[in-house]
C-alpha cells in the first residue's frame, strides 16, 4: 500500500482529505482469496431484476450480497492520489521530533460499511418457468416456427440467456439443465415435454421389438435411422438414448457407433408413469399387475424403483397407489416441506426420505432441516417414528 | 446497496478488474466520527499526522488527540468498487443519449479500481496531547477534531 504502509519507521506523513475526496462513490466488497483471484482474471456478475435480492456469481457458485455497516470511521487512500496539501516540516509535532520530514497521504474516500459475500442457493425455481414456457414438443412445428422470423423465438432461451435471467452461476445452471434433461437445440434449450418424450421412448422400444434389438445394446445410428422415419429429428432420439440410458463404451474398432444400454428402472418408471397418466389412483395389486403386463419382457418392475415417484396409503385393507414426483416439488427447504406436509400431514422415515432430495440449501444438513422442519414422535421403540409439521 | 439496473433485458452487472494490475489501497480506520468544523470544503483539509512509531505501530495525531493504532492483515482482502457506465453503452445506445431520463437503465458495471490487505486500527482511547503548537491558530484553524464514540470494528483482526 502506498506510503501508509510502506513508512519507514519513525517515517510519518499527513494526511489529508485529497482534491477527490468524495467525488465517487466507492463500496468495499468482501472476498476469499480464490473469489478475488476470478474476479481479476475473468471477472464476477452480480445478477438480479429489481425485485429480486442481487446475488453475486463466480463461475461455480452463488453468493448472497450482505451490506454490513459501522460507526467507525474508514478512510480510504489510493496510492495515486496525495494530498497536494502543504507538508513542510512544522507540521511535524514537537513530541514526534525522531520522525523525519513528512510527505503527505490522500483521503479518497469515507466507507461507511462493507459487503460480504455468503454462499447461497442458487435460485433456480426461475429456470425451470422460464424453460417451461415452451417444452419441446413437435419437430415439425419447431422447424416452421423457428424459420418464420423473430416472434418464433418467444420463449425460447439460449445459454446466455440463461445466464442473464438466472440467479446462478454458469456450472449451477448447467447442472440444473442436466438434470431436469433439458436439451440444446438450434441453440435453445429445451425441456422435453414428458407425453412427447414417453411417446419417443415407446417408438424406441417397439422398434427394438420389431428389429429384435437388444435395449442393453442399442446402436445408436440403427435406431436414429429407423426411428426418424416417425418424425422424430436425430438430435433429439439421441437426447432420449442419453435420458433413459446410458452409453456403452464404444469399440475402438467402430469409433462411429454409439451403443446405449437403457437403464432397466427408467425404462421401468417410464412404464409406470404411463399407467399413472391414465388413470391416477391404483389398488397397489391391480397396478403392481397391469405395470409387469405392459413392461417388455427380460425387466423385472420392482416396486423399490418408484421411490419418490409414487405414494402408497393404507385405506383399510388395502393398500392404494398414486403419482407424487419429488422432481414436482419446489427445492427451497421450507417450500418443500410445506408441500409436503400439505401432501401428507404425517410421514415414516422411508417415506419421507426419497422426497428429502434435490433441495438447495448449502451448508445445511437434512438433519438440521428435519430438526428446523419438523417434529420427530415415536409413540414406542418398535414402532416408526412419524415426523409432523413444525 | 447495490442496485441492479433497471433494464428488463439485462440484469446482470459485470464485476471486473479494467485496470489489468490493481494496487493495494490504504486504509485507516478510527473509533468514533471525524468533526471538522462547519468549513468551506473539505478537499485538501488536513485531517493530521501519522507516524509509524514500530514495524507493526503507529500514532495518528488528530488536532490535540494523539491516538495509538496498529497494522492489521486483514482475514479476507477487500476490494475497493466504483460503479462505471459500461462502455459499450456510451455511444452505441440511441435512447438513451436522447433521452436523458432513461439513463438510469443504462448498463453499468463495477470496476475494481484498488486492493485492500492491511489496515491501520486505531482502537485505543485518544489520549489528550499538550502541546505548544496549539498557539498556532493559523495552522490549525481548519484541524478536523475527534469525536469519540463506543463503536464496533469494521473487521474482527484475525
Ligand atoms: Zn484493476
Amino acid at each position: 500500500m502506498a506510503e501508509l504502509l510502506d513508512l519507514n519507521v519513525n517515517g510519518s506523513v499527513t494526511v489529508g482529505y485529497s482534491d477527490s475526496f468524495a467525488t465517487e462513490e466507492f463500496k468495499l466488497l468482501e472476498v476469499d482469496e480464490s473469489v478475488l483471484k476470478e474476479l481479476l482474471n475473468d471477472g464476477l456478475t452480480i445478477k438480479g431484476d429489481p425485485n429480486d435480492e442481487a446475488v453475486l456469481c463466480t463461475s461455480s457458485t452463488t453468493y448472497a450480497i450482505k451490506y454490513v455497516s459501522t460507526s467507525n470511521t474508514v478512510l480510504l487512500l489510493s496510492p495515486t492520489q496525495h494530498s497536494t496539501l502543504q507538508s513542510d516540516a512544522t507540521d511535524c509535532p514537537e513530541n514526534e521530533k525522531d520522525c523525519t520530514r513528512p510527505t503527505s497521504a490522500g483521503v479518497v474516500a469515507m466507507v461507511p460499511g462493507l459487503i460480504e459475500l455468503v454462499e447461497t442457493a442458487p435460485r433456480l425455481d426461475k429456470l425451470k418457468v422460464l424453460l417451461n414456457q415452451r417444452p419441446y414438443t413437435e419437430d415439425l412445428d419447431e422447424e416452421q416456427m423457428l424459420e418464420e422470423d423473430e416472434r418464433g423465438r418467444t420463449g425460447l432461451y439460449t445459454m446466455d440467456d440463461l445466464a442473464n435471467q438466472v440467479q446462478a452461476s454458469y456450472s449451477q445452471i448447467k447442472a440444473a439443465l442436466e438434470s431436469v434433461q433439458a436439451v440444446e437445440i438450434e441453440g435453445f434449450w429445451r425441456i422435453v415435454d414428458g407425453n412427447f418424450m414417453q411417446g419417443l421412448l415407446d417408438v424406441i422400444l417397439l422398434t427394438a421389438v420389431q428389429h429384435d434389438w437388444n435395449i442393453k445394446l442399442l446402436q445408436e445410428s440403427e435406431v436414429v435411422q429407423v426411428v426418424r422415419n416417425d418424425g422424430y429429428t436425430p438430435k433429439i432420439i439421441e437426447h432420449c438414448l442419453a435420458c433413459y440410458g446410458k452409453e456403452v463404451e464404444t469399440n475402438v474398432q467402430e469409433p462411429d457407433t454409439r451403443k446405449w444400454e437403457l437403464e432397466e428402472s427408467k425404462v421401468c418408471v417410464h412404464y409406470a408413469k404411463q399407467l399413472l397418466r391414465s388413470v391416477p389412483k391404483w389398488r397397489l395389486e391391480d397396478f403392481l399387475n397391469a405395470w409387469k403386463r405392459n413392461i417388455p419382457t427380460g425387466l423385472q418392475p420392482e416396486l423399490e424403483m418408484l421411490k419418490g415417484e409414487v405414494l402408497i396409503e393404507r385405506i383399510g385393507a388395502d393398500s392404494w397407489l398414486r403419482l407424487f414426483s419429488v422432481s414436482s416439488l419446489p427445492t427451497k427447504p421450507a417450500e418443500r416441506f410445506s408441500a409436503l406436509f400439505k401432501e401428507n400431514p404425517k410421514w415414516e422415515w422411508d417415506d419421507l426420505e426419497p422426497y428429502l432430495r434435490g433441495m438447495q440449501a448449502p451448508g445445511q444438513s437434512v438433519e438440521a432441516m428435519l430438526l428446523r422442519y419438523t417434529r420427530k414422535t415415536q409413540i414406542s421403540p418398535n414402532v416408526p417414528a412419524m415426523y409432523t409439521p413444525r | 446497496m447495490i442496485e441492479v439496473a433497471s433494464a428488463a433485458s439485462d440484469m446482470q452487472i459485470p464485476v471486473k478488474c479494467s485496470c489489468g494490475e490493481c494496487k493495494e489501497w490504504g486504509m485507516v480506520e478510527l473509533q468514533g466520527s471525524l468533526e471538522i468544523q462547519h468549513s468551506t470544503s473539505l478537499h485538501n483539509l488536513t485531517i493530521g499526522s501519522l507516524c509509524r512509531t514500530s514495524t507493526s505501530t503507529y500514532k495518528l495525531v488528530i488536532g490535540y488527540h494523539e491516538l495509538e493504532g496498529t497494522k492489521v492483515t486483514l482475514k479476507k482482502p477487500l476490494v475497493i468498487l466504483k460503479k462505471v457506465k459500461a462502455p459499450d453503452a456510451m455511444d452505441t445506445d440511441p435512447v438513451s443519449s436522447s433521452d436523458p431520463s432513461l439513463s438510469t437503465s443504462t448498463p453499468v458495471e463495477m470496476h475494481v479500481v484498488g486492493i485492500i490487505r492491511h489496515k491501520l486500527l486505531f482502537k485505543s482511547r485518544p489520549k489528550a496531547l499538550i502541546s505548544k503548537q496549539e498557539v498556532k491558530p493559523k495552522k490549525q484553524r481548519e484541524l478536523p477534531s475527534l469525536k469519540l464514540e463506543s463503536s464496533r470494528e469494521l473487521l474482527d483482526p484475525s
